[in-house]
């Protein structure tokens, strides 16, 4: 069991609240600019549908440079803007502490559920710095379903822009949903409601200084509740709107992380998702409604180059990591987009294969994990590059079909996920000699539509 | 002169019939100990061969990448490669062995640089693998770096990375060996400096470029910028 690793700061915040019914957490690096905001709707929410809990509001932020912390402690809700029909009866406590360990949003969470515990709240929501598009109503649909309707795990089902959460609708969405049967819709949106049961649950683990700890948080948590048959809802929250990403942050690091957690908790719940055959609905609470979205700026040419460029240099990686049929499928799409541009289409199966192809690879080990998912970015790329084309001018219902499609071919793809799982190790060595001696000689399963 | 000649025939067959009365023994203790070596060596590369899996090694091969460093994978299973290696040096100790029953001087010091230099060489041989495991395993992160950044030729940047990496482990084996250390590390330093020249001159003429580009557009920059992100959408 891991240790408690509370920093010296959260015990003297301990000292002044002693017990909490509802914790708030938000973890935050640099987000001086937009955690107000959040602080704000955060407190709203609890005095406005919580008046008879104590709440406490926990910072955990990751030593940000840019006053988060202070911004967190300064923020004053408006009070005469906020017409409430309860009186809050007890405070909204707020604390901003710096978490020790590997940087990172999974050690922020780990303090958070660290100061739950200690708290003895019943149950705990976290919700991200960056959001622009939080309300109060955020805090009710969170924490209710845990405090009223007994669940242990509410996941957030929003409105996004077609083109914005691709890790989630190509890969993270489809797999989760095949592989534990259950259709959380966004298995990694980083905005939880989590009951006590649980949060000593995730605390009791011992892998928290892995990839968890930094963008792997959200599927780890997420994974965890599906696996263990803890009781997960969702609750629609509306859109999803947050700050523009740092530029200078190395964003491809998220893809690794998030599939590298992915592939590693798939193998430690191998006896469960076995025996699971289909998907079903979870609960969904609060009202849908359309909103309007920003658009997300693609850059498909240079997708594509990327993509074009991993063919002509990291075949003998990617022969170490899939089945020679798939490889033969990516480099003939590659020559096929050469010799006519317009086509390049990334069929589900292809796709499906690719991404059981790696999770094996990543068990087996064929070689250097790091260097396995970092070799996925290229193919990764292609596949949504050629989910924007296939999508450009679709309305969210069409692509929400079109996604639906690809849960259904990695539902179908399954029987053969397992099969190929237990399959030995496939001679890499002789896999790479065949794909530097000019490729595989068994005729592709996957013909790529041109 | 018949005389003379019979004399002199006598005494060189009597040398002859000295010296082979001297090395004979000592020839036959050395074939002795060469065959005794030789049954010895094939005996634990058979056993070796058929006992030892050695799958976890294997595995660290093809992971690290010098199996396919060596161009030869099929061979460098581990239980031939710990095969032949055992082998080896069964057959090289044998010899060794059979050397010094001649208790000559010069024998004795074959014998004894031999000796001094097997550890060396074990720990050479032992630096060059550790070497080449490095220089692969960062060969290929810089591959894979420099197709996910978009970079030109990123071969040339794997193999930049590989022939540093694996050209500094020669440098360091040779230094242990003591094998013209100062001809190696003055070899690696010479391509080290030119290769930094080269990517200095590269990058000054580049920057110079990207720097006027970059004041002659300062307005729409990070417009452009947001465009050509690749990670937008996660």
């Amino acid at each position: 069991m891991a240790q408690p690793v509370l920093p010296e700061e959260a015990l003297r915040c301990l000292n002044e609240v002693s017990k909490a019914d509802i914790v708030i957490g938000i973890p935050s690096y640099n987000n001086a600019r937009t955690i107000g905001h959040v602080v704000r709707a955060a407190q709203a929410g609890l005095s406005k549908y919580f008046p008879q809990y104590t709440s406490v509001i926990v910072n955990s932020d990751g030593a940000s440079t840019d006053g988060t912390r202070d911004q967190v402690l300064r923020t004053e809700i408006e009070e005469s803007h906020l017409l409430l029909l309860t009186t809050p009866l007890l405070a909204v406590h707020r604390l901003a502490v710096p978490y020790d360990g590997i940087p990172g949003k999974g050690s922020a969470f780990r303090l958070i559920f660290e100061l739950a515990r200690a708290l003895g709240a019943q149950a705990c929501a976290v919700v991200d710095a960056d959001l622009r598009s939080i309300t109060p109503e955020w805090i009710s649909l969170l924490v209710r379903p845990v405090l009223y309707c007994g669940h242990d795990f509410v996941a957030p089902y929003y409105h996004r822009h077609k083109f914005d959460g691709t890790i989630t609708n190509s890969i993270v969405y489809p797999l989760t949903r095949s592989l534990y049967g259950r259709q959380v819709r966004q298995p990694i949106g980083g905005d939880f409601g989590i009951s006590a049961k649980l949060v000593s649950r995730y605390l009791e683990r011992d892998d928290w200084e892995t990839d968890v700890a930094r963008f792997g948080i959200d599927i780890w948590l997420t994974t965890i509740a599906l696996a263990e048959g803890y009781r997960v809802c969702q609750s629609f929250l509306g859109a999803k709107l947050h700050d523009a990403k740092d530029p200078g942050a190395d964003l491809s690091a998220m893809l690794h992380q998030v599939v590298g957690s992915v592939f590693q908790l798939m193998a430690e719940y191998e006896r469960q998702w076995r025996t699971v055959d289909s998907s079903s609905k979870v609960d969904l609470f609060g009202f849908r409604f359309d909103v309007g979205l920003e658009p997300v700026a693609v850059n498909v040419d240079r997708m594509i180059q990327t993509f074009l460029q991993g063919c002509d240099n990291l075949p003998e990686i990617w022969a170490l990591a899939m089945q020679p049929a798939q490889l033969s499928a990516w480099l003939a799409l590659a020559r096929r987009f050469r010799d006519h541009p317009p086509a390049f289409v990334v069929e589900d199966e292809l796709w499906v294969r690719t991404i059981h192809d790696f999770a094996r690879a990543h068990r087996r080990r064929p070689l250097e994990r790091s260097h396995l998912l970092r070799s996925l970015t290229p193919l990764y790329l292609a596949r949504v590059a050629s989910f924007v084309r296939d999508t450009w001018d679709d309305g969210a219902a069409e692509v929400e079909d079109k996604i639906e499609r690809l849960c259904r071919c990695f539902e179908q793809e399954k029987p053969a996920l397992r099969a190929l799982w237990n399959q030995g190790p496939s001679p890499p060595i002789e896999a790479a000699e065949r794909a530097e001696a000019g490729g595989p000689e068994r005729k592709p399963e996957v013909e790529v539509k041109s | 002169m018949s005389a003379s000649f019979a004399q002199l025939w006598e005494r060189t067959m009597g040398s002859i019939a000295d010296h082979m009365a001297r090395l004979l023994p000592p020839m036959l203790v050395a074939l002795i100990v060469l065959a005794a070596a030789y049954v010895l060596a094939r005996l634990a590369h058979w056993v070796l061969v058929h006992t030892f899996q050695g799958r976890a090694f294997d595995r660290f091969l093809s992971q690290s990448g010098i199996a396919h460093l060596l161009r030869r994978p099929r061979h460098w299973r581990s239980a031939r490669l710990v095969a032949d290696a055992v082998y080896a040096l069964v057959l090289v100790v044998g010899l060794l062995v059979a050397l010094s029953a001649f208790d000559s001087s010069a024998t004795t010091r074959i014998v004894e640089t031999v000796a001094v230099l097997l550890p060396k060489l074990a720990i050479a041989v032992v630096l060059l693998l550790a070497g080449a495991w490095l220089a692969q395993f960062l060969g290929r992160s810089t591959l894979v770096w420099a197709v996910n950044e978009d970079l030109p030729r990123p071969r040339h940047w794997g193999n930049a990375v590989r022939a540093l990496i694996f050209g500094l482990t020669v440098v360091v084996a040779a230094d242990t060996l003591n094998f013209a250390p100062l001809a190696f590390l003055g070899t690696y330093l010479l391509l080290v400096a030119g290769l930094v020249l080269t990517l200095s001159l590269a990058i000054g003429l580049a920057g110079r470029e990207t720097l006027r580009r970059h004041l002659s557009q300062e307005p729409a920059h990070s417009e452009e910028r947001e465009h050509a992100s690749l990670w937008n959408h996660l």
